[in-house]
């Protein structure tokens, strides 16, 4: 992801935001339940979970038919997105990094599981060979 | 929402349904009415009765431009999960641990009661319910993946590009009873670490309000809002929410 250009993007929402004459003021936002709760503080919060549905890495890209569900904490420097039912567990020193590491590890089973015939799988790697076969599909990234 | 979208909806899911992977990070429900002196004279009448379960008092700030007693004092849990806001013209009771309607219905309730109780309060002005959701997302070729998360589409002239980088949309819409404030609106963590969708759903009346059947009022303003909500949400979205993930 382009950080300058999502940067640069989000500082042009703030400043459209502001931009309203001083004799006017916004109507969107005039009359709001409880208006004391801002969500900007909650900008500090870091949401544990998150679903996703197409991996990058390098020319390829997996898609999911069902949401992959990404754990991702962050302890001390570190960054961890893991899967539990997938079997992935990578670290990286930003967010983007943890969630590149889990692409490319999620690549790599995947092509993995696939190159194995069933009779060489038994046991976890059996559901696992069925998990990729069942709801990965891969492209090339164009 | 047309009369078909909304019965869809309400096919595919039911009120009751906590999702496991809910997105809520504040949901809040706010009463106003006429300024009572009372309550700016004599909060401690209010907070004596709550005090057991939300002990935390959290005075407003003084802000320029603003005045105090418009401005609501908190009484929150000790772990902050939830609270109260008082001021001379509303009252609102806020969970950031939201364990289902019928939980928190029964919880406004019994904290408004106290109002009705210690205050002459029998007017209501306004009812709103708000439910915030913090949607973190990954971004798909560098732009934010709405369509996965949400049914809203833009529709935009062919030569302007739908491939968003970022969004923000405010639209109050008309509904039977009320109007509803959707606010979506992408924003980034401050260390700039993740991206989220923020869903803001604002339901708010005005008519037909009444202090003695305030249970009811209630229950239109959740019914609302909720759908709302799953008429906005994605099949493949509901999926995630309700654990049906790999």
């Amino acid at each position: 992801m382009n950080l300058l250009q999502i940067d640069q993007s989000y500082e042009l929402i703030n400043k459209r935001i502001q931009d309203v004459p001083d004799n006017y003021e916004r109507s969107a936002t005039k009359e709001i339940t409880a208006a004391e709760i801002d969500v900007r503080p909650s900008l500090n919060y870091l949401a544990n979970k998150m679903p996703a549905w197409t991996f990058h890495c390098q020319d390829k890209v997996l898609y999911s038919t069902l949401p992959v569900d990404v754990n991702i904490r962050r302890e001390e420097m570190f960054y961890f997105a893991e899967s539990e039912k997938l079997k992935i567990f990578v670290i990286g020193e930003t967010y983007d990094e943890a969630m590149r590491a889990f692409a490319e590890q999620l690549l790599y089973f995947y092509e993995h599981y696939k190159r194995l015939t069933p009779d060489k799988v038994t046991g976890e790697a059996e559901r696992l060979k069925r998990i990729y076969s069942t709801h990965f599909k891969e492209e090339d990234y164009v | 929402m047309d009369k078909n979208k909304k019965k869809k909806a309400a096919k595919k899911f039911d009120f009751t349904e906590v999702y496991p992977n809910q997105p809520l990070i504040e949901v809040v429900c706010e009463v106003r009415f006429p300024a009572d002196m009372t309550i700016e004279c004599r909060k401690d009448l209010f907070y004596a009765k709550i005090k057991n379960k939300y002990s935390e008092i959290l005075v407003p700030q003084v802000q320029m431009g603003k005045a105090m007693p418009l401005e609501a004092y908190r009484f929150e849990k000790k772990d902050r999960s939830a609270g109260v806001m008082l001021a001379i013209n509303k009252f609102s009771f806020y969970e950031k641990k939201y364990e289902g309607h019928e939980k928190f219905i029964t919880e406004f309730i019994r904290l408004a009661s106290f109002l009705g109780e210690k205050y002459s309060i029998s007017k209501i002005d306004r009812l709103g319910w708000r439910y915030i959701n913090l949607v973190p997302f990954t971004r798909e070729d560098g732009t934010v993946p709405l369509h996965r998360f949400l049914t809203v589409s833009l529709s935009v002239p062919n030569n302007i590009s739908k491939k968003f980088e970022n969004i923000s949309i405010v639209f109050i819409s008309k509904v039977a009873e009320g109007s509803i404030t959707t606010k979506i609106e992408s924003v980034m963590r401050e260390d700039r670490q993740q991206e989220a969708l923020v869903l803001d759903f604002d339901f708010a009346m005005t008519e037909n309000l009444n202090f003695s059947k305030l249970r009811d009022s209630v229950k239109i303003a959740h019914k609302h809002t909720r759908t709302l909500f799953e008429t906005l949400i994605t099949d493949q979205y509901r999926q995630y929410l309700k654990g049906e993930t790999l």
